[in-house]
């Protein structure tokens, strides 16, 4: 592989690059040369393949399908690369739905995030992505591939509508019409040793003999290399590729599609209630419930706290009190992007101590919530609708009819009422004094901590 | 900016003395019958119940918004005053001034930079720290055991009344009884006495 020309590359300090096996078909654009693979740093690429892109001002890189290959008659090399989102990258809209850890989403539907021309250098490294996908087209991974795999999908991501879906359809991106059907499988398909047919397989067997492709002269390599001072796993993104921070703000110029929607995505797509999404973080096990918090703090002002102490972001919710919650305990609801995340959370808040303004120490737990959907109206008491009622309105009240009414001194109704008026009142004196108590209680522990926090602030 | 927050704050405070916070409600009680109910008294210009997600919460409230503090202030009384029902008997609602806290979504006061650190387990006061955290957790179980207590005693008292109720229907139905059969003037006849028709 080391002819000379590659040396002399290296010496100069260039990255090493070579094409492949020509593509047939170079039916799309003809001025472009198609190609099935490329060696690109000492790594072998070949059509369909799963790479790593790196993106400025991303820490972490990109991850995509390559699904075309070629060289520009001014001999620019671009790939066309269909997106896998990371579940944090859609996180919006992943409120709730349990995924996995090593999951990814393969972009589909029609519109910007689904794919880019992008110049081959950005490709940084090969992903190992394995397709779990149910699907009968897929080959199905076995447990060591697995294994192997950093990455796996089986759901893809529309960005029109902003759902995913386990059902992968004939197209995604429209513009790839069977290509990307095929290749979308061609992920497990790759990687896993049972080859399902269709052209991927003969350009995988081809390209596997690539050593008597053209490689591309030197000068070329040179002056597509020189302007970029990044290490050479981290190539910059010429100055065509299209960041998609740039096309929110003001971008025109661009032949190219955008990149993965990303900023303003809030923007485009309507979140789901957060009733719902209690729900479901309620059943993946990430939602936590924080206490001892002030109540005069606001739902983002506990988003912004939960960001600073674990360094996430978050959807968190203040409980709205009633007459017996107590004055001392602010809850909210937070929920974490994952149940890993969640678990981290509470431990971290069992073992360590966050506290805020210096006298509120937060207590994480995992809610009980009601069942959703299950109202008990059968529970609520007070209300006596036997048949002897029913009879008793008839007879004492005209004004039964009514669903709202006071009641009238000279009935029995009122005396009940003024039963449960005195009731009332001493669950009122019962809730004062509990938490009066409890205000005691607390500012005997609290005592201290005031006294100590002080001068231990200043050391 | 900060001047807007400072006046939609402004705003929140003023709708928050509109407001009257209503509990001791039955879970059927929908929005429209709130507002009816309410209606009776001011104008009702909006009615948001408070979630209550927890298993072990069963408070039904709700916040009703009316036209002015005037009118807010004047149910209060009214309701104190004599017991309002609302959808059932003969338990009464209950009324009383909303409060900040209540409020879903509610602005923030400032713009402000909540302070926040984490205390090691190596620091010297992490011993009390960790006493305040499980003071908070009896609380709050104690205020869950409260709750069950109330939900118990309600229980009761619903049984206890539901039984009086029984039995002085009993009693009406036995006297509606005397009357239709004859029994009354018999024995009216019997004793001497006059019925008064």
């Amino acid at each position: 592989m080391s002819t000379r020309e590659e040396e002399n590359e290296n010496l100069s300090g260039n990255i090493e690059f070579k094409w492949g096996q020509k593509g047939r078909h170079g039916a799309k654009n003809p001025k472009f040369q198609y190609y099935e693979s490329f060696t690109y740093d000492g790594v072998d690429y070949f059509l369909y393949d799963s790479v790593y892109v790196w993106c400025e001002g991303q820490r972490k890189p990109y991850i995509a399908k390559i699904v075309e290959i070629y060289e520009t008659p001014r001999l620019k090399k671009m790939v066309k690369l269909v997106w896998y989102f990371r579940p944090a990258e859609i996180q919006n809209w992943l409120r709730g739905v349990h995924h996995l850890n090593n999951e990814i989403f393969l972009a589909s539907g029609e519109g910007n995030g689904v794919s880019n021309f992008n110049p081959l250098e950005t490709i940084c490294g090969k992903c190992n992505v394995v397709c779990t996908s149910k699907d009968e087209r897929n080959p199905q991974a076995s447990m060591e591939e697995l294994k192997m795999s950093h990455h796996v999908f089986y759901r893809t991501f529309d960005v029109e509508k902003c759902r995913l879906s386990e059902n992968f359809l004939d197209k995604i991106a429209g513009v790839l019409v069977i290509v990307i059907s095929v290749s979308a499988f061609a992920v497990g398909h790759f990687f896993n040793p049972k080859p399902k047919g269709g052209p991927e397989v003969a350009g995988k067997s081809n390209s596997s003999s690539k050593c008597e492709t053209k490689s591309t002269s030197p000068t070329v390599l040179k002056s597509r290399a020189s302007p970029d001072t990044y290490h050479s796993k981290k190539r910059k993104p010429q100055d065509f590729e299209v960041d998609k921070q740039k096309i929110i703000e003001a971008d025109s110029k661009s032949i190219m599609i955008e990149k993965k929607p990303k900023l303003d995505k809030s923007e485009w797509f309507k979140e789901l209630p957060w009733e719902d999404r209690m729900q479901k973080a309620h059943e993946t096990g990430s939602l936590v419930l924080l206490e001892n918090l002030y109540h005069s703090l606001t739902s983002s002002e506990v988003e912004d706290i939960v960001l600073k102490a674990f360094k996430k972001k978050v959807s968190a919710k203040m409980i709205q009190c009633n007459a017996f919650s107590s004055p001392y305990n602010g809850q909210a609801l937070v929920i974490f992007n994952s149940k890993d995340e969640a678990d981290f959370a509470i431990s971290e808040l069992e073992t360590r101590c966050l506290i805020i303004r210096g006298l509120r120490l937060v207590v994480g737990s995992r809610p009980s919530l009601k069942e959703p959907g299950k109202y008990q109206p059968s529970k609520y008491f007070g209300h006596i609708t036997t048949d002897a009622v029913k009879r008793k309105q008839l007879m004492d009240m005209e004004n039964a009819v009514s669903t709202s009414h006071h009641a009238q001194p000279n009935t029995i109704t009122f005396d009940m009422a003024m039963e449960w008026r005195a009731r009332q009142k001493m669950w009122e004196l019962c809730w004062d004094a509990l938490y009066e108590q409890q205000a005691e209680e607390i500012a005997n522990l609290i005592e201290p901590l005031k006294v100590l926090a002080s001068p231990s602030k200043k050391n | 900016m900060g001047q807007s927050a400072e006046e939609e704050y402004a705003a929140f405070e003023e709708k928050v003395k509109r407001t009257i916070y209503v509990d001791n409600l039955s879970p059927q009680v929908t929005k429209a019958v709130l507002e009816n109910a309410l209606n009776q008294f001011g104008n009702v210009t909006d009615v948001q119940f408070i979630p209550n997600y927890f298993k072990s919460c069963c408070v039904y409230a709700a916040l009703v918004e009316m036209e002015s503090t005037k009118q807010a202030a004047e149910i209060i009384r009214e309701m104190s005053d004599s017991p309002l029902m609302i959808s059932g008997m003969p338990r009464p609602v209950r009324a009383q001034e909303a409060k900040i806290e209540m409020f879903d979504d509610r602005p923030k006061k400032r713009q402000r930079e909540i302070k926040c650190y984490w205390m090691n387990p190596s620091h010297k006061n992490f011993e009390v720290a960790k006493k305040i955290k499980d003071l908070t957790k009896k609380h709050a179980t104690e205020a869950t055991y409260l709750m069950e207590l109330q939900l118990a005693n309600e229980e009761k008292l619903h049984h206890q009344q539901s039984d009086t109720l029984k039995s002085n229907y009993k009693k009406y139905e036995l006297i509606d009884g005397a009357q239709t059969d004859g029994t009354v003037r018999r024995l009216a006849a019997r004793y001497g006495t006059k019925l008064n028709e």
